[in-house]
């Protein structure tokens, strides 16, 4: 393989840095980065014109669902989801059935996304046996299988000598304790954020309290415990205030967003009629939380974009609103969102954008990260700042199609995936899969 | 002036001359309520379907009445004893009746936002009787069609909403009601029935009962679920009906011609006293009258407006 891509601006988020250049890759390897490069045989040129070229994309939260709901994803539908939507990484939470809390699960994981071949997918185990909240699961024995990260997801830790021995105890493997921060006393039966639109549509409500009294405990112990804690999809201002206080003692403690928080808030869900699509925990808050979570990702407070890649059946979402499924289906619209709403509409720089969603990451599990250096395997994906289209989540590659971004016009759809030297993804179709 | 919508899922968003035009068609429905024979040809040949998933006394029957005065023929699903026992979805359920050919879905249920989800989904009419702690639109017409029969307007009124509100329909479908006519809505109840926000649609609060009774044309109860109690909302019964329940004395305080309504059932003894239900000064088996009346006038202006003559070639 003989690939040069002209003109293209490559994007090093890990050197806070953009150049526009010609790259060319040969037989996967990055063999030269340079201006007006001259390649003799060449199979295929690229214009780079108006295209971005960016390392190791990494979606840190993402549910696959297998074992156990494979009629809502597997891993090879979730694999296919990943490339399309430009990752060449992810991270998935292990709340599947069974979870995955020991050696044997994570080992199944790598097997198959191995047999697969297209995106790697690193495996997060559970924080307690079968996410019960008890007793802790296996760490030791799961981290020398391949674990990067432990989590509950889905549920919170609410025994706070549980999660104390779990910051405890993890720090032996330097690996972090990621929380769904969640008081469920304070949501039970909730569906949507408490307040107005609750009142309104008369829907129970599930209040910003319930994710911050519990962001604010676990920082605590975070402190307590010296452990290294990592908050999963911040929602709300008092959050961040208290991330931000905790980051401000040297508390080991790093966080996460979602586009859908960053771009909606609960008056969506009015404005659909009660769509089940916009049901998502946590929920869409307020225009207040919106503005406050924009400016913690552009003062570093936040640290990571995520998607919460959240497949469902229809037959899950299509009914009563306080009986549908929570969660949105994102792998494939994250990097056409972040593009569209942070750098073309909020004028954020793209390099600190795509660092949240590349490079730090993949610094808070710890999981291989390829720069765009020459000598590097080709580990990447190019992104049409031009390309524009309307999602239509019957094209999606994962199984869900529960998204609330359904027929809006994004800006900025990857066009090319490589994953360690491999084209996975061309212009709209998954290119060598295996495993089927 | 004539109805334009396909369904009738609530009272936020509808214009005062809307609400005035269902009002006006009440009239002369209520005429015909009060002949001996009741029954007009308008709605011949065309099927009511009332499906509820929730209990109804009245309702229900006030549906089925108004629909049957209006010559319409109905059926009625009992969700106690239909498939949803075995399973079946929502979305089925109603693709079912449909598919049988009627032209208008009555639905009650205690998921709020169902009715619009049945709207999306479906091309008969769409009425909604009641929807979680959302809206109960009919309820309010009817409320406002009484308040309209005695006190001859609907503009500068005081109106007073008594009691649970956060879990109420009703109270939310009158709110926006009264707000679109131009009355005004003061609300009073425990706090912790008092939804978040509530104030963002015009109204005010107050906990004080006796200060609320005072200047109030209208004194609106609300029904308390009593199973609110065992979720820690307030502490006892006793201690509701001490601080909320209306009693004759606290009634002495209200203006001569204050009306009193309930939307029932009653739990007499906790939010109103049976002295006060059946006093003079209560029109609750008004309400209940009229419930008949502005649902014919509704079921007529969605489905026979304009097109009486049809009957006369079938």
């Amino acid at each position: 393989m003989k690939l040069l891509i002209r003109n293209a601006l490559l994007i090093h988020p890990e050197k806070d840095f953009e150049e526009k250049k010609d790259i060319f890759i040969e037989n996967g390897i990055i063999k030269d980065i340079g201006e007006n490069l001259k390649i003799d045989d060449l199979q295929e040129i690229i214009d780079g014109e108006g295209k971005i070229i960016v390392p190791s994309l990494t979606d840190i939260h993402t549910h696959l669902r297998e074992p156990g709901f494979e009629w809502k994803e597997n891993l090879l539908s979730g694999s296919m989801s990943a490339v399309a939507g430009g990752f060449t990484s992810i991270a998935c939470m292990p709340n599947t059935s069974p979870p995955l809390d020991q050696r044997s699960s994570i080992e199944y994981i790598y097997k198959r996304s191995q047999e697969i071949g297209l995106v790697n997918i690193y495996p997060i185990g559970t924080i307690t046996k079968e996410r019960e909240g008890k007793e802790l699961s296996e760490m030791g024995d799961m981290y020398s299988a391949g674990v990067v990260g432990f989590s509950d997801d889905g549920d919170c830790v609410m025994n706070s000598e549980i999660l104390r021995c779990a910051l405890e105890y993890s720090k032996m493997f330097n690996t972090p304790i990621i929380e769904h921060c969640e008081d469920t006393n304070l949501t039970q039966e909730g569906s949507i954020n408490w307040g107005k639109t609750a009142t309104i549509l008369g829907l129970k409500g599930m209040p910003w309290t319930a994710e911050a009294s519990i962001v604010a405990r676990d920082i605590f112990l975070a402190q307590l415990t010296g452990g290294k804690l990592h908050i999963a999809h911040v929602s709300c201002w008092q959050s961040i205030e208290m991330i931000k206080w905790a980051k401000k003692y040297g508390i080991k403690v790093t966080c996460e967003v979602t586009p859908h928080h960053l771009i909606l808030t609960e008056d969506y869900v009015k404005e659909t009629n009660y769509d089940p699509d916009t049901k998502v925990n946590p929920p869409l808050r307020t225009k207040e939380d919106q503005e406050a979570l924009w400016k913690a990702l552009e003062e570093d407070i936040i640290d990571a974009i995520v998607s919460d890649h959240a497949p469902h059946h229809q037959d899950d979402k299509l009914k009563e609103y306080n009986l549908a499924e929570f969660g949105i289906s994102g792998l494939e619209t994250i990097i056409p969102l972040i593009i569209t709403y942070g750098h073309l509409s909020r004028k954020l720089n793209l390099s600190k954008l795509l660092k949240k969603i590349s490079y730090n990451p993949s610094k808070i599990l710890n999981i291989p990260y390829i720069p765009l250096e020459k000598g590097n395997i080709a580990n990447l994906t190019v992104i049409d700042l031009k390309k524009e289209k309307v999602v239509n989540p019957l094209e999606f590659f994962s199984k869900g199609k529960n998204t609330p971004f359904k027929g809006w016009r994004l800006r900025g759809w990857p066009v090319l995936t490589i994953v360690k030297g491999k084209i996975v993804f061309k212009e709209g179709k998954i290119i060598n899969v295996q495993g089927i | 002036m004539v109805w334009k919508y396909k369904d009738f899922l609530c009272i936020e968003g509808l214009t005062k001359e809307e609400i005035e035009l269902i009002i006006e068609t009440a009239i002369s429905m209520k005429e015909i309520l009060n002949r001996t024979i009741k029954k007009v040809p308008t709605l011949r040949g065309r099927t009511i379907c009332t499906l509820f998933y929730e209990p109804s006394t009245r309702t229900r029957s006030s549906f089925e009445l108004a629909a049957k005065y209006l010559s319409a023929d109905t059926i009625s699903i009992s969700v106690s004893v239909s498939s949803v026992q075995k399973g079946e979805s929502l979305l089925d359920t109603v693709k079912t009746l449909e598919a049988m050919g009627i032209d208008a879905l009555i639905v009650r249920h205690n998921s709020s936002g169902v009715p619009y989800f049945l709207a999306k989904n479906l091309t008969c009419s769409v009425i909604n009787a009641g929807d979680g702690m959302h809206e109960h639109p009919t309820q309010a017409l009817l409320d406002v069609f009484t308040v309209f029969e005695k006190k001859k307007r609907l503009d500068n009124l005081k109106i007073a909403i008594i009691g649970d509100v956060m879990h109420s329909r009703v109270a939310r479908s009158n709110i926006y009601a009264w707000k679109i006519l131009g009355s005004e809505v003061k609300i009073c109840g425990p706090s912790t029935l008092i939804p978040p926000g509530i104030e963002d649609l015009g109204v005010e609060i107050n906990y004080d009962i006796d200060k609320v009774l005072e200047d109030a044309d209208i004194i609106y109860i609300l029904r308390l679920q009593l199973e609110r109690q065992k979720k820690g909302l307030f502490p006892s019964l006793r201690e509701y009906h001490f601080l909320f329940g209306i009693t004759p004395e606290r009634l002495k305080k209200a203006k001569p011609d204050v009306l009193v309504m309930h939307p029932g059932p009653m739990n007499r003894g906790v939010e109103i006293s049976s002295e006060v239900a059946d006093s003079i000064y209560s029109v609750i088996n008004e309400q209940v009258r009229n419930g008949v009346v502005v649902r014919m006038a509704l079921l007529y202006l969605l489905l026979g407006g304009g097109r009486i003559d049809e009957t006369s070639y079938s």
